[in-house]
């Protein structure tokens, strides 16, 4: 069927696109100057000279890059993604899978508040086109857009931890708390099944300022685009003829000019999804939030290749998931997409 | 016949980049019943802000009615505030648009489109009858819309949606309703909009060019369904167009336009047999005629005036042929030459 075509190609397409990330990482992280046994064992490397060649030795150090990718696919096809030195020397796998649940709590709650303020502001802004609240809207998003995540996150914190004290300044949950058993891996959701309120509450609490400072950065595009696309659909001629049958305002602005401004918005939901996870390896560390964004930071100070390339892989498979999602919304969205 | 709507001294303003322009300038007319109405004139001449004048859709912000009234059954429409004026859109007044491929909303099938007119009157018609006391139950629950993808016609109007569609000469009614409108045809699109604008029973119909995206046979065609309806439902129709041999197909009576102001207006047998206005003559002599083969067409000299600069005179005179003094000097009412021909031209009066 076509369906079942498009889907293979995207997958086909997918399967070059991370492969050609994780080339251009492998090559690029292993050109990052400084003594990489020096980062790894830290004084030991000195010390211990044997110590030292045994290492590089098991980890195919003192072998060329294209070998030493080499070895590393051929691990990687295995399901093995090597050990983090910058974590102790435990596999990437376990970091990443302890790392990236808090990661993606972070862009999930981000993503909601940035889609939902966004959305609000927009259709506002659209609705009352130059007037005080259209020019008040605008303001506000662009100061929000123009400000990176951190010092957002940063003015967030000492905002609402340091003077209001209503919100903890770090961490991602109370860890005087049982947590919860693995069900999905994601710990709130996990709570949530299990019934652990207490955890749950703590969770959702420590989540709120990190994903709120990744939605403050990156709601104004969101603002922006559905504005503009909706302020564009209103002058179309089917909103004209949508008036002439006499339908109420409210009917033709939710049933025919949000849905056909919805194209464009999905375009940038999409976009969001790359800055919001990238964005958490800014907020992560303001908050220290324990997501893979700040292993990112660690491994790259470290030389901690395996983890650099794993991270940059984990992040590259989510972007490439949310645009495949956008394609197939886009397809459920315009019949024009769908059938033609 | 009574008259259903009354134009009188109607006056738009139109906001175009900071200065304000004349797009109607004393608009007067007005359609009897069951009228088969044409409204002639070139582009710009102020036809399409005469239909949406009426149907109270001029764009917000940058058009207003500075002076005038639109009685429709003795109702001022244009003192009516947009709340109130909705009621009329659709149900006592619908219009359709010149590109059917625009007017039609690209991401819902023709059949959502036309369950949604349906719908409406059914509402409409169960409020009046809530509010006259007949029954008393609230809404029967809000229309259900199919949000995306092919929409299953619901089955309390699937009749109604079979019997619109064969109005409008639509054989395949069940393959057409779920259809989105670029997999149709032009023709069909506009048989569609068609089908929509009467889905409320209107008295009314305004037309705005309603042909002019449509290849020769297709407009032959919507024209002749537009007679058809005239007569089959009784609807009153103003065609706006600026072709007038489109006009003379169809039409009962003619208005001619030139510059936001009516400069003939004559029953349509009339008008091409006796034009009066230099203007109309004008226009008259652009159409190529088959008998006349080989001799040249005589374009009207000159441009269109500039409306921003409202000036106290005939607006034709700096094209006209038999200009006079009295024509710069003054604005040229509309002399009543013979029984229904009413021409502006001081040529035929004073």
């Amino acid at each position: 069927m076509n369906l079942l075509r498009f889907a293979l190609r995207r997958l086909l397409f997918a399967v070059l696109v991370l492969a050609s990330v994780l080339t251009i990482t492998f090559v690029l992280s292993h050109l990052i100057p400084g003594n990489v046994l020096q980062a790894w064992l830290g004084r030991s490397a000195a010390q211990f000279p044997n110590l030292a060649a045994a290492y590089a030795q098991k980890y195919h150090l003192t072998d060329s890059i294209p070998v030493q990718y080499f070895y590393y696919l051929v691990n990687m096809l295995q399901g093995n993604l090597g050990i983090s030195p910058s974590r102790g020397f435990i596999p990437v796998g376990q970091v990443i899978s302890e790392t990236l649940p808090f990661t993606l709590q972070i862009v999930f709650f981000s993503f909601i508040f940035s889609l939902a303020m966004g959305l609000l502001l927009g259709i506002l802004a659209a609705r009352y086109y130059r007037s005080p609240a259209d020019n008040a809207i605008r303001l506000f998003y662009l100061g929000g857009y123009s400000s990176p995540p951190y010092f957002i996150a940063v003015i967030l914190l000492i905002v609402f931890s340091f003077y209001l004290g209503i919100l903890p300044s770090g961490g991602a949950y109370d860890v005087s708390l049982t947590t919860p058993s693995i069900i999905t891996g994601l710990p709130i959701l996990d709570s949530l099944l299990e019934g652990n309120l207490a955890y749950f509450q703590s969770a959702m609490v420590h989540v709120l300022l990190p994903s709120f400072s990744l939605a403050l950065a990156s709601f104004g595009i969101i603002t922006r685009v559905a504005r503009s696309s909706l302020l564009e659909v209103m002058q179309t001629d089917y909103i004209r003829a949508a008036r002439a049958k006499g339908l109420s305002e409210g009917a033709v602005f939710f049933r025919h000019a949000l849905p056909n401004a919805s194209v464009s918005l999905i375009t940038i939901s999409s976009l969001i999804v790359t800055f919001l996870i990238t964005g958490t390896i800014f907020v992560e560390s303001v908050f220290a939030y324990p997501g893979m964004g700040q292993f990112v930071v660690t491994a790259l100070a470290g030389l901690d290749y395996p983890g650099v390339l794993a991270t940059t892989l984990v992040f590259a498979v989510v972007i490439v998931a949310t645009n495949f999602v956008a394609d197939v919304l886009y397809a459920y969205v315009d019949p024009q997409i769908r059938l033609g | 016949m009574a008259s259903l709507l009354e134009v009188s001294d109607l006056t738009v303003n139109y906001n175009s980049r900071g200065s304000q322009l004349k797009a109607l300038n004393s608009v007067t007319l007005s359609v009897k019943s069951e009228e088969f109405l044409a409204v002639v004139g070139e582009s710009g001449c102020g036809k399409t802000t005469l239909g949406l004048s009426i149907i109270g859709l001029l764009p917000p912000g940058s058009a207003w009615f500075s002076s005038g009234s639109i009685a429709y059954k003795g109702v001022d429409l244009a003192s009516l505030r947009p709340k109130e004026m909705r009621n009329y859109r659709g149900s006592e007044i619908a219009m359709i648009f010149q590109e059917p491929l625009t007017s039609l909303n690209p991401l819902r099938t023709v059949g959502f489109q036309l369950v949604e007119a349906i719908k409406l009157r059914k509402s409409r018609r169960h409020k009046a009858d809530v509010e006259a006391g007949a029954r008393s139950r609230p809404l029967p629950g809000r229309p259900s819309m199919p949000s995306f993808g092919r929409a299953r016609i619901p089955d309390d109007v699937a009749e109604e949606v079979e019997a619109m569609l064969s109005l409008v000469r639509i054989a395949d009614a069940k393959d057409v309703v779920s259809r989105y409108p670029f997999e149709l045809s032009g023709g069909m699109r506009q048989r569609a909009m068609i089908a929509m604008a009467l889905a409320q029973q209107p008295a009314l119909l305004i037309a705005d060019e309603p042909t002019t995206a449509l290849d020769v046979t297709t407009q032959a065609q919507v024209l002749k369904l537009m007679k058809e309806i005239k007569d089959k439902l009784g609807t009153t129709i103003i065609l706006v167009t600026h072709d007038l041999a489109v006009a003379s197909q169809v039409a009962d009576r003619v208005i001619v336009m030139y510059a936001g102001r009516i400069v003939e207006d004559a029953g349509v047998f009339e008008l091409f047999s006796k034009p009066l206005h230099p203007y109309t003559q004008g226009l008259l002599s652009c159409i190529p005629k088959g008998d006349r083969k080989g001799s040249e067409l005589s374009p009207i000299p000159g441009s269109l005036p500039d409306l921003r600069f409202d000036v106290n005179a005939c607006r034709f005179q700096p094209r006209c042929k038999y200009a006079m003094k009295v024509c710069s000097e003054r604005v040229p009412p509309l002399f009543e030459v013979d029984e229904g021909h009413k021409v502006a031209c001081f040529l035929h009066g004073e």
